[in-house]
């Protein structure tokens, strides 16, 4: 009978013993290999997300808030930078693609993202490609589209600001009037009259741009909301998803298309082209708006921009942080500082956890050796019948190895079955996807809970090795 | 086959025993091939010692112990070890059947450490041939005490040993079963030609072996 056949049997004439010290070890293995799977794979899906661009661009502030709220669609935005911005940024040497962005609204839970049609064209996904669509068409809003529609709005915007401006003049003027009651009446008739022409005017503009209200839905978002390809939708004002939110009834959407999943958190998000997020009512500049400032009501919420590598990259970063009104942030450099931070207090659960395993050998050392004083006679029958004092030493060393190695075993599919469960709140929190495989990091950890736990018999088997087969060879085992 | 040479062994007083050591001489014996003997003596005579001090589970102070032309007190241990389980056949007082094992897998166990390829026909045939062909596969403690000491004798034949060390193997049989059971031994040793050394205190036991030898009187 070979060794580990002996080994094997030994285990199984203990079942209760084997099973529950293997559990023990399986818990803190379990434990260990969670935490560290978990923060691997989601600071590998962070990571993957951020590499959609190589920089944001977006208001001063906080650049992480920044990064989370343009590529994770998570907190709010620190505000806006002026369309200007963009403009220059599409036409500066060394940018390759540049997606403008604008938040705010929601549907159903799921945030709008108002964008042009450089992002189904440019955007390139780690391990995936550019976005595919399950179902239907990407809209089409190119950036030549946007500047002439944005140059349009901001016109009509002036055009009402100077009215305003000669208006307000005009009854400065009259203040002092003798028939100041008459006039006053005359002149809030013509402040209506003014207000419902540029209502019009807006109507008008809307209905001319009628065909901007589309969306394509990422998958998650579509699966979440309903939404597929010839739903209709009507956005609300702000992205907090609770009861009592505005609606923009003027402004329903038709679904267009509807995206396949990637794995990132664009699955969990609504696109509309920009020209008809700056046609919504509720984002139209009021007399108190100030334009070109980080509450610019025509400005964008972000740019996202991938640039030439190397020098470039450095430079434009360097130039665009030079300015006053706007902060580039790299991503990729958030989430590893992100990550560092979470690092932590990923090693201190990491720590907690290794206690754990440890205390689970040492619970497979004690059962061991309670076994000790029984099985004397099994081992002096065993070095009787030929086998050597190495023989019954490694038998006990393996049989906690064993105990061990199984219990790593249980722990890793346990660690498995919980980082499942645990990326699925992850995907439904940021978006990321967290694919966690068994790597040589796992095969390292059972390999080394295998050889603890064999050290760990090394008491109890040194006590077997010591056996003299010729003083317990009486009596019954 | 065996022989016993200007032999000496002491054991110390135990700490916790009131009695004083007590100590085991022989000058000069020897057992032929094939040889069956008894070896029989008071209680702590040194009956057990001397089958100890045969198998190589322990060494004497003095002297040698030759077993099929070995002297083993000049082996290493490990090479005592494996000498041991290609020549000797152990036969004990109670069957000492490993639990959780089955009939089958006690008897392969006593091939299993000699460092050739168990041979599973021989320990089935063994089995059979002890009446207990339709016990393979059952447990220590489904078989009976008389079934259990079967199993035991098949163990200690299954290497094909050139001699079998029997201490008391009737001792905790009834008298049917453990003259049932001296016969199967006596028999098998008479086909494959083993020595067998039987120490005993059962005057029946040593009346069917070829020799009987007084302990006392080795020295």
């Amino acid at each position: 009978m070979k060794l580990p056949r002996l080994i094997a049997r030994n285990l199984r004439r203990r079942p209760l013993t084997t099973a529950l010290t293997s559990f023990s070890v399986a818990l803190g293995v379990g434990l260990f290999a969670a935490i560290g799977a978990l923060r691997h794979g989601a600071e590998q899906g962070f990571q993957r997300s951020a590499s959609l661009c190589d920089m944001v661009v977006g208001a001063k502030g906080s650049s992480l808030q920044l990064v989370l709220n343009s590529l994770y669609h998570v907190g709010t935005s620190p505000g806006n930078v002026p369309f200007s911005l963009y403009e220059e940024i599409s036409g500066t040497t060394g940018v390759l693609w540049s997606v403008p962005m604008a938040v705010g609204d929601s549907y159903a839970g799921s945030r709008i993202v108002a964008v042009t049609d450089d992002l189904f064209e440019a955007l390139e996904i780690p391990d995936y490609g550019k976005l595919r669509l399950a179902s239907g068409n990407a809209f089409a809003f190119s950036k030549e589209a946007l500047v002439e529609l944005h140059h349009e709005l901001e016109e009509h915007h002036h055009e009402e600001d100077e009215e305003a401006e000669e208006h307000h003049e005009h009854h400065e003027h009259h203040e002092h009037h003798e028939h100041h009651e008459h006039e006053e009446s005359e002149e809030s008739g013509t402040e209506e009259e003014e207000h419902h022409a540029h209502d019009e005017e807006l109507h008008h503009l809307i209905e001319e741009h009628q065909g901007l209200f589309v969306a394509v839905v990422g998958s998650e978002a579509a699966a979440a909301s309903g939404l597929q390809v010839g739903s209709r939708f009507t956005p609300a004002h702000d992205v907090s998803g609770g009861a009592g939110q505005e609606q923009h009834e003027e402004a329903e959407t038709e679904v267009v298309g509807v995206l396949e999943p990637t794995g990132t958190p664009l699955d969990r998000a609504i696109f509309i082209p920009l020209g008809a997020f700056y046609l919504i009512e509720g984002h139209q500049p009021t007399e108190e708006s100030e334009f070109g400032g980080a509450r610019d009501p025509l400005g964008l919420s972000s740019i996202l921009v991938r640039s030439k590598p190397g020098f470039y990259s450095l430079s434009l970063w360097r130039s665009w942080n030079n300015r006053l009104d706007a902060q580039a942030a790299r991503p990729a450099d958030e989430i590893r500082n992100l990550f560092q931070v979470v690092g932590n207090v990923d090693a201190i659960l990491r720590l907690v956890a290794a206690l754990v395993v440890v205390v689970a050998l040492i619970g497979v050392l004690v059962a061991i050796y309670n076994t000790m004083g029984a099985r004397r006679k099994e081992f002096a029958l065993l070095r009787a019948l030929g086998a050597h004092r190495a023989t019954v030493l490694t038998m006990v060393m393996g049989e906690s190895a064993a105990i061990a190695a199984i219990g790593a075993l249980i722990g890793m599919l346990l660690a498995g079955a919980g980082v499942w469960v645990a990326s699925g709140k992850v995907h439904s929190m940021v978006g990321v996807a967290v694919t966690v495989l068994p790597g040589w990091d796992e095969i390292q950890l059972l390999l080394a809970v295998t050889a603890v736990g064999a050290i760990a018999g090394l008491v109890p088997a040194w006590n077997a090795y010591r056996t003299e087969a010729a003083h317990h060879l009486s009596g019954q085992l | 086959m065996i022989r016993l040479l200007g032999l000496h062994k002491s054991f110390p007083r135990q700490t916790d025993e009131q009695s004083s050591g007590h100590s085991l001489s022989v000058s000069d014996f020897e057992i032929q091939a094939g040889e069956r003997v008894a070896l029989v003596g008071a209680s702590g005579s040194g009956k057990t010692t001397l089958l100890n001090l045969m198998s190589g589970l322990i060494l004497p102070d003095q002297g040698s112990v030759e077993v099929d032309g070995v002297d083993i007190t000049q082996l290493k241990e490990s090479a005592r070890d494996r000498f041991r389980a290609r020549t000797i056949g152990y036969l004990f007082q109670t069957s000492h059947l490993l639990p959780g094992f089955s009939a089958l897998e006690n008897v392969e166990l006593g091939a299993s450490f000699a460092g050739r390829a168990v041979d599973r026909d021989r320990a089935k045939s063994l089995l059979d041939a002890v009446g207990l062909g339709h016990r393979h596969h059952h447990q220590p403690q489904q078989l009976s005490v008389g079934q259990q000491s079967r199993v035991a004798l098949a163990r200690a034949l299954v290497n094909r040993p050139k001699v079998v060390l029997a201490d008391e193997p009737t001792g905790a049989l009834d008298p049917e079963s453990g003259k049932a059971a001296l016969k199967l031994l006596l028999d098998t040793a008479g086909e494959e030609n083993i020595t067998v050394i039987c120490a005993t205190h059962d005057a029946g036991v040593a009346s069917v072996l070829d020799r009987t030898v007084r302990v006392e009187e080795l020295q």
